[in-house]
């Protein structure tokens, strides 16, 4: 089990209406889940096309055992320019 | 052996002077400055912008910096590529981005600052939101 910081960016900070949270999960897929189940449909709509970095590094496997904490950045598509 | 390229590349949240930029990749070894400048559009699919914000996310000054690396490394024949990204609260008109590439030959400083400004629209970590006249906003390129 692993204490997961979610730090939302942007379209996902609008949809989680928090900056940040919490959650005690195992692997990213259940930290996921936990936070939608939270945070509701809107949320899940935006997460689907962001991508996450685990401690700065892209998310490649949802289902890695996850231990400590970490930190999981969702980031909605870029828009620069 | 040709010398190193000349990099700048920073996000900042003041106006950007593209003059400015332009004297940091002109030299007297440069025969042509390529440059683009991004701007804030008043209308977006038909609706009416009063302001734009950029936020960017803690990795982007180092992926700005990628990215003027990656560019300047393909394009040998560039001197000097200068990549400047704003972020913070934009009106009409502002300026958003400057890309600015030197190179002997136009050919080459155009195709490193076209290319450029591709890899900061797809690789670099910056939102923006738009806030339309009628006071509703939205998240660019979000559901």
């Amino acid at each position: 089990m692993a204490r997961v910081v979610v730090r939302y960016f942007a379209a996902a900070r609008a949809a989680a209406g928090v900056d940040e949270e919490t959650v005690d999960a195992d692997t990213v897929r259940e930290c996921l889940s936990m936070i939608e189940g939270n945070r509701g449909p809107g949320l899940q709509r935006v997460i689907r096309v962001c991508s996450l970095l685990l401690d700065g590094v892209q998310v490649r496997d949802l289902d890695r055992r996850l231990s400590g904490t970490v930190e999981l950045d969702v980031l909605p598509p870029f828009a620069g320019g | 052996m040709s010398a190193q390229p000349v990099l700048h590349a920073e996000l900042v949240d003041y106006e950007i002077n593209l003059l400015e930029i332009v004297g940091r990749v002109s030299s007297s070894e440069s025969g042509a400055i390529a440059t683009f400048t991004g701007l804030v559009r008043e209308l977006d699919h038909g609706r009416r912008v009063t302001e734009l914000e950029y936020v960017a996310h803690d990795s982007a000054t180092r992926v700005i910096g990628e990215v003027a690396h990656d560019i300047a490394a393909k394009h040998s024949e560039v001197m000097a590529l200068a990549i400047v990204h704003r972020t913070g609260t934009l009106r009409i008109g502002d300026v958003a981005v400057v890309v600015a590439a030197s190179a002997a030959h136009r050919a080459a400083a155009l195709g490193a600052c076209a290319e450029a400004v591709e890899a900061v629209k797809t690789l670099l970590p910056v939102w923006k939101r738009q806030v339309f006249d009628d006071g509703t906003d939205e998240w660019v390129n979000s559901p």
